[in-house]
């Protein structure tokens, strides 16, 4: 389904990307990137929004030839951004919020595990497989 | 219509379009002195009105750019200006030909237009033309202003004329049709008289209209027809003109909403334009004061209300008009050029998501196929557009994207310069600095694949545009910040390239500071090798400074009243972790250890490390080093010597690495761990430099002493042994020495030692000094080994068990128990003789087996090596240390010496051993004899001699007695000094240094020696040590000291003469020397007479009788009193008489111990009378 997973930590570094091109890596990261500028736009538009009532999903960043950019944010300010083939029409906007959400709840693991220090680089495992299967159903 | 100007905004609706050009051959320089002159009249307020006339200056401008002016009026050239250079008369028709020409390229549109000439002179500047102006140089053309301004009025004239004649030409019948170029071809053949076609001819009209009256300076009357002409145009589905109508009520609405300008950050342009912002915004406020007071139309007011759109409406608009443009391929650049004047009202009305969408827009506008540089162009402007929004990580996109076209294959000549620049603009957006020490605060965190991409791309631009100190800066930068995210291959590839960069152009720690100001600070690879630890080392034990140390202690020197203060110890504490308590010496070499280690997965080639440090002239010794991949922590040691002297701060080092010079300094590299970096240079020293006569030893001392020493030398002796030990000291330093003590120190061993163990003369070497540089002394050290020579308690069993017993007194008895307690210590003992004092009958047997000869009974008992064996282990050891403290030079004024120190290791080996001591009294009182059994415990033949009369000769294993005729000696006058006697509190000490006193004397006394023939080595044998309490009393003279006089001649042991017949006159003296009084004594003479075998006789009443009575009487004796008795013997017969002195038995006091009344028997050969 997914091209490109990306989590993106508060400071807008990256805490964990991959791709499933991976000749082409550069492409992801460079348009990850530049999604950050629409990221930070929608979370400082949602800024006055009261905490609770806040819509984590940021949906569709924006299009571009071949992709689509999705973004999710979590109260911590972290966020996520994946990258769908356009083509995948089959892809509603209900399943990237799950995705979203799958997402979340494994980072959530991650961050649960005592040994990792939060602001570094994600290398667990687990979260690797989910997001590969998260990526395998494309093909 | 084909070019875009990116730069447009939508108040250049309102602006005239003035072409300037300049014509024939004129200096750039000299056209935009002109040109900037006339462009800063860009805003001309029309005379008797509130109207603005706003003009947009061009230099250049396309033609087919023109033909468009129908549709969009700000596109139409309205006037151009004409710059020549023109010298002479005789060219001037030319030039004006040539203005002529240019007028017709834009002829079509030009309401007006003028020419300039510049440097003619004469008569033709005379007539009076008003479309031309000559000045006579490009200095002097102070109204140039002037003519521009009724240039404007005059273009403002045709252009009001024109409005006025468009907008009332309502009755007239037949509107013609506006259109753009592309369209011609489409209407021909179109029925001009249906309703269709009147309404769409009115409605474009309309829109022209408006457009007039917004150039015109009427905002309000262009609103109201431009929403005549929307109404119009919506009905009959132009979509084209529709979308252009719909972008002039925006543009008029932001210029009525915004009127400080939409484009004013980016375009230099309308910088002249905003240069009345306060004027200009009252202006267009409605209901505002104006110079002129209220504006009395308020009609326009209530009318500008309602037409005018609100912020939301202007962008729904924009939508709407763009989406009518897309759908002409041909109106493409329209389309774009209306996506950024939109982005540039929605980044003023801060709505960037909106902008974002215009652009992404815009990113799609596909142009027909674009050159190289427009395309440049257009990346730049997106960039900037998205920049504007504040998206700056997609506006470092396009930038980047722009650059990267600046050198695409496809262009002939690739502007590196310029692609390098717009990568330098793209940092930001990447969030990278090149200041490496960004990088220091932990691990990095950013888009590490991103930007390691623009650091390879700026290092590639800055290589092709031939700057290689720039690429090598941008390469070390990437590889210092970057190595964590480098694959070992990418490692590889990095520096290979680093390294042929450098080869032409070697890094350095100097500032880059590029042509736009941009300064590159230096990288120093802190991570090429990883530095993990820092710590200066001491100077080796041998070097180290010492301070002499003063009475008035130094480190009290706290102002403070108080022995203890928090306060001060607080200081203390912060002053101790900077600096370290120890002191670096000036001309020495120094070493400061760090522990490195590679990350690369190659090996690391560090060339020139070197110590960076402030406060010392330091003299650093660089050091090359090759670290292995990816080693660990490796301890490097970086030396220098500091020339001065004073307190040194090491704070960093210096690298070269792959052709990279690096000052790392410490307070920057992160995670390092080091023990402070301050340490205090004192004065130089000399240097001292020892080598020995003995081979150096090859184990150390215990190092539990403290003392660290530089040098060992061991050395074998025999027990009684002296060697002479020949140090030569070496000032191998650059300073004088002039100061040299020596102490030794024996370290603690449990042997007792007899006599100085080391003993030197200092004064002879202390004569050679000042010891220049490079000179040599030479100190004797005389090595003395007298450890006990009493036996092993084994061997002493198997002899002693042997019952030979001298003096009817167990001898051994006391022997042993000195000896057993060391006996205890050492496993040697066999089990058999754990009980040493049992004389247990099967032991006696067993060892009487064992020694293969016991001659019983004879004075000399020669033992066989039964006990060899055990003693071989007895090996001992002594150990000491000498010292030299040095000092010299500046650094000993500074109170400061040097220690060096040498290790002795002496092995003794038992030479001789006294198995046995016993005394055998002689004939006088005052003397006696004293037995030695020595052991010959060597493996040769060995000679003992005593009192260097007798000498003995021993073979190896041998035990044989050895009587030595002795003095006996009077201790108690050895004075004690006083001082001693008060140190020793306990009588048990006092008396056993007293013990140790009396062996000394004795041992002098007795000056025994042995020697080795074989090895001719010779020494002395003490017996101190095993001369007991019993021995001593035998060999000491009572204390009552009794003195036998026969006719007036002391009597001892030589036979006294006297003739028979005559009265002998018999005295017995007694000096007391013991404390107390003694006495009285009653003393009985018995004489006897002795046949030599064994019979006394007694009776001898017929041949001596005596003069008075046989008995004396003595009274008491004070101490140091003498007292005498006298009385007579007269000898009847010849012979040999001797008087044996008896002491009654109930005058002799008990408690006096029995040997103090030892008096001398008295031999008395009587004589034949003389005939």
């Amino acid at each position: 389904m997914a091209v490109c997973v990306a989590v993106i930590a508060k400071e807008n570094y990256p805490l964990y990307i991959r791709s499933v091109p991976t000749e082409n890596e550069l492409k992801f990261h460079y348009m990850v990137h530049t999604s950050l500028d629409v990221v930070d736009e929608k979370i400082s538009a949602m800024g006055k929004a009261l905490v609770d009532q806040r819509e984590l999903y940021l949906g569709l960043l924006y299009p571009t030839e071949d992709y689509k950019v999705y973004g999710y944010v979590t109260n911590s300010r972290v966020k996520f951004v994946m990258v769908v083939d356009s083509s995948n029409t089959a892809l509603r906007d209900n399943e990237i919020r799950s995705m979203f959400r799958k997402l979340h709840s494994s980072y959530t693991d991650v961050m649960c595990n005592p040994f990792y220090n939060p602001g570094d680089c994600i290398q667990s495992r687990a979260f690797d497989s989910m997001v590969t299967s998260m990526m395998i159903q494309v093909c | 219509m084909s070019v875009p100007d990116y730069m447009q905004c939508a108040e250049d609706h309102q602006t005239l379009l003035v072409v300037v050009q300049p014509v024939g051959i004129i200096s750039e320089e000299n056209f935009f002195r002109i040109y900037k002159r006339i462009s800063s009249v860009s805003q001309i307020s029309v005379r008797d009105s509130q109207r603005v006339l706003y003009i947009r200056y061009r230099h250049h401008y396309p033609p087919e750019n023109n033909e468009w002016g129908d549709f969009q009026t700000h596109r139409k050239v309205v006037g151009l200006i004409t710059i020549t250079d023109c010298f002479s008369a005789k060219d001037w028709p030319q030039t004006f030909e040539k203005f002529h020409v240019q007028k017709e390229i834009y002829g079509s549109t030009l309401y007006d237009s003028r020419l300039f000439v510049f440097g003619l002179q004469g008569e033709i500047t005379e007539q009076p033309r008003t479309d031309v102006a000559f000045y006579p140089n490009y200095e002097d053309c102070e109204t140039v202003e002037k003519r521009i301004e009724d240039f404007i009025e005059s273009l403002f004239i045709v252009l009001e004329s024109k409005r006025l004649d468009r907008a009332t030409d309502k009755s007239g019948d037949k509107i013609p049709l506006l259109c753009v170029p592309f369209e011609k071809k489409d209407f021909v053949g179109l029925d001009t008289d249906s309703r269709h076609y009147k309404k769409r001819c009115q409605g474009r009209m309309r829109k022209h209209v408006g457009d007039l009256c917004l150039q015109a300076g009427m905002l309000q009357d262009s609103l109201v027809h431009y929403h005549m002409s929307v109404e119009l145009l919506r009905s009959v589905n132009d979509f084209l003109w529709l979308g252009a109508a719909l972008e002039g009520l925006c543009s008029a609405s932001v210029i009525y909403h915004y009127p400080a300008g939409t484009g004013g950050k980016t375009g230099a342009r309308r910088c002249q334009g905003s240069s009345l912002p306060a004027e200009a915004a009252n202006r267009h406020r409605p209901g505002a004061l104006t110079t002129n007071g209220i504006n009395p139309d308020t009609s326009a007011e209530i009318g500008r209300a309602k037409n005018c759109l609100s912020p939301e409406d202007i962008i729904d608009k924009y939508k709407e008009a763009i989406s009518y443009y897309s759908k002409y391929k041909n109106a493409g650049v329209i389309e774009l050029e209306a996506c950024v004047k939109a982005v540039r009202v929605l980044a003023i009305q801060k709505r960037s998501m909106e902008a974002s969408e215009f652009l992404q827009n815009a990113v799609y506008i596909n142009l027909r196929q674009l050159s190289e540089e427009e395309k440049i162009q257009r990346y730049s402007i997106l960039s900037e557009l998205y920049e504007l929004i504040g998206f700056h990580r997609k506006s470092a996109f396009f930038k980047r994207v722009a650059a990267m076209q600046c050198v695409a294959p496809s262009i002939s000549e690739p502007g590196w310069r310029a692609c390098y620049k717009l990568l330098l603009e793209t940092l930001p957006g990447y969030s990278l600095s090149l200041d490496p020490k960004d990088f220091n605060k932990g691990t990095h965190r950013g888009w590490a694949a991103v930007q390691m991409r623009l650091l390879h791309e700026l290092v590639y631009a800055s290589r092709r545009m031939g700057n290689p100190a720039l690429s090598v800066r941008h390469l070390s930068f990437l590889l210092q910040t970057m190595l964590d995210f480098l694959s070992d291959q990418e490692k590889k590839d990095v520096t290979q390239s680093l390294e042929n960069y450098t080869s032409k152009c070697p890094g350095t720690m100097e500032l880059i500071t590029l042509p736009d100001g941009l300064v590159l600070p230096p990288v120093p690879f802190t991570k090429l090798p990883i530095v993990r630890r820092v710590k200066l080392l001491n100077l080796p034990a041998s070097l180290r400074p010492q301070k002499i140390k003063s009475l008035l202690n130094q480190n009290v020197s706290t102002k403070s009243p108080f022995i203890y203060s928090p306060i001060i110890a607080h200081n203390r504490g912060e002053e101790r972790n900077k600096k370290i308590d120890f002191q670096w010496v000036q001309g020495d070499v120094c070493e400061v250890q760090l522990m490195v280690y590679n990350p690369m997965p190659f090996e690391l080639r560090v060339e020139n490390m070197g110590l960076l440090t402030s406060g010392v002239e330091f003299e650093s010794l660089p050091a090359a080093l090759s670290l292995p991949a990816e080693s660990g922590l490796y301890p490097v040691t970086l030396v220098g010597v500091p020339q001065t002297t004073g307190t040194i701060t090491v704070n960093g080092y210096h690298t070269t690495v792959f052709g990279v010079f690096s000052d790392c300094l410490l307070d920057n590299l992160p995670g390092i761990k080091t023990s402070g970096s301050t340490v205090e240079v004192i004065p130089a020293l000399p240097r001292l430099q020892i080598s020995t006569s003995l081979p150096r030893s090859a184990h150390s001392l215990q190092p539990s002493s403290g003392d660290e020493i530089s040098t060992n030398v061991s050395v074998q002796l025999y027990n009684g042994e002296t060697q002479q030990l020949v140090i030569k000291l070496e000032n191998i330093g650059m300073e004088p020495l002039e100061k040299l003590e020596v102490t030794s120190k024996i370290l603690t061993t449990k042997e007792k030692l007899y006599g100085d163990f080391l003993s030197w003369k200092l004064e002879e070497t202390v004569a050679q000094f000042p010891l220049q540089p490079g000179k040599v002394a030479t100190f004797i050290v005389n090595i003395k080994v007298k450890l006990d020579f009493s036996c092993q308690e084994n061997l002493l069993q198997d002899l002693s068990d042997d019952g030979i017993s001298v003096s009817g007194f167990p001898l051994c008895s006391p022997f042993r128990q000195v000896v057993r307690p060391r006996a205890e210590s050492k496993p040697v003992n066999p089990p058999e003789g754990s009980k040493p004092g049992d004389p247990s009958h099967v032991k006696n047997k067993a060892s009487l087996r064992h020694g293969d000869v016991s001659e019983m009974g004879t004075p000399a008992c020669v033992l066989r090596a039964s006990a060899q064996p055990p003693l071989r282990k007895t090996l001992h050891t002594l150990e000491a240390i000498l010292n030299f403290k040095y000092s010299g030079g500046p650094g000993h004024v500074e109170g400061y010496y040097r220690n060096l120190s040498l290790g002795l290791h002496v092995e003794v080996e038992p030479s001789v051993f006294f198995t046995r001591v016993s005394t055998l009294p002689a004939t006088s009182t005052r003397q006696c004899h004293l037995l030695l059994d020595v052991f010959n415990s060597t493996e040769h033949e060995l000679t003992v001699s005593a009192r260097s009369n007798e000498e003995l000769v021993l073979h190896a294993g041998e035990c044989q007695r050895m009587a030595i005729q002795v003095d006996k000696f009077n201790f108690e006058s050895f004075p004690a000094s006083p001082g001693e006697k008060g140190q020793f509190a306990s009588s048990e000490q006092l008396e056993e240094e007293r013990q140790e006193a009396r062996g000394l004397e004795i041992n002098s006394k007795l000056d025994v020696r042995w020697r080795i023939p074989s090895l001719k080595r010779t020494g002395e044998a003490s017996v101190e040590g095993l001369l007991n309490q019993l021995v001593l009393e035998h060999l000491q003279l009572a204390p009552l000291q009794w003195d036998v006089l026969v006719d007036g001649q002391p009597c001892d042991c030589e036979a006294a003469a006297c003739r028979v017949g005559d009265p002998v006159r018999l005295e017995v003296r007694l000096t007391n020397r013991s404390p107390r009084s003694v006495g009285p004594f009653a003393l009985t003479v018995v004489p006897f007479q002795d046949h030599q075998n064994g019979v006394h006789n007694y009776d001898l009443h017929n041949a001596v009788s005596f003069v008075g009575s046989s008995t004396f009487y003595l009274d008491a004796v004070q101490p140091l009193g003498q007292s005498a008795c006298l009385g007579a013997l007269l000898f009847l017969y010849t012979g040999d008489f001797f008087l044996h002195i008896r002491f009654h038995e109930d005058s002799r006091s008990k408690e006096l111990p029995p040997s103090w009344f030892c008096l001398p028997s008295v031999h008395v050969r009587a004589l034949e009378a003389q005939a």
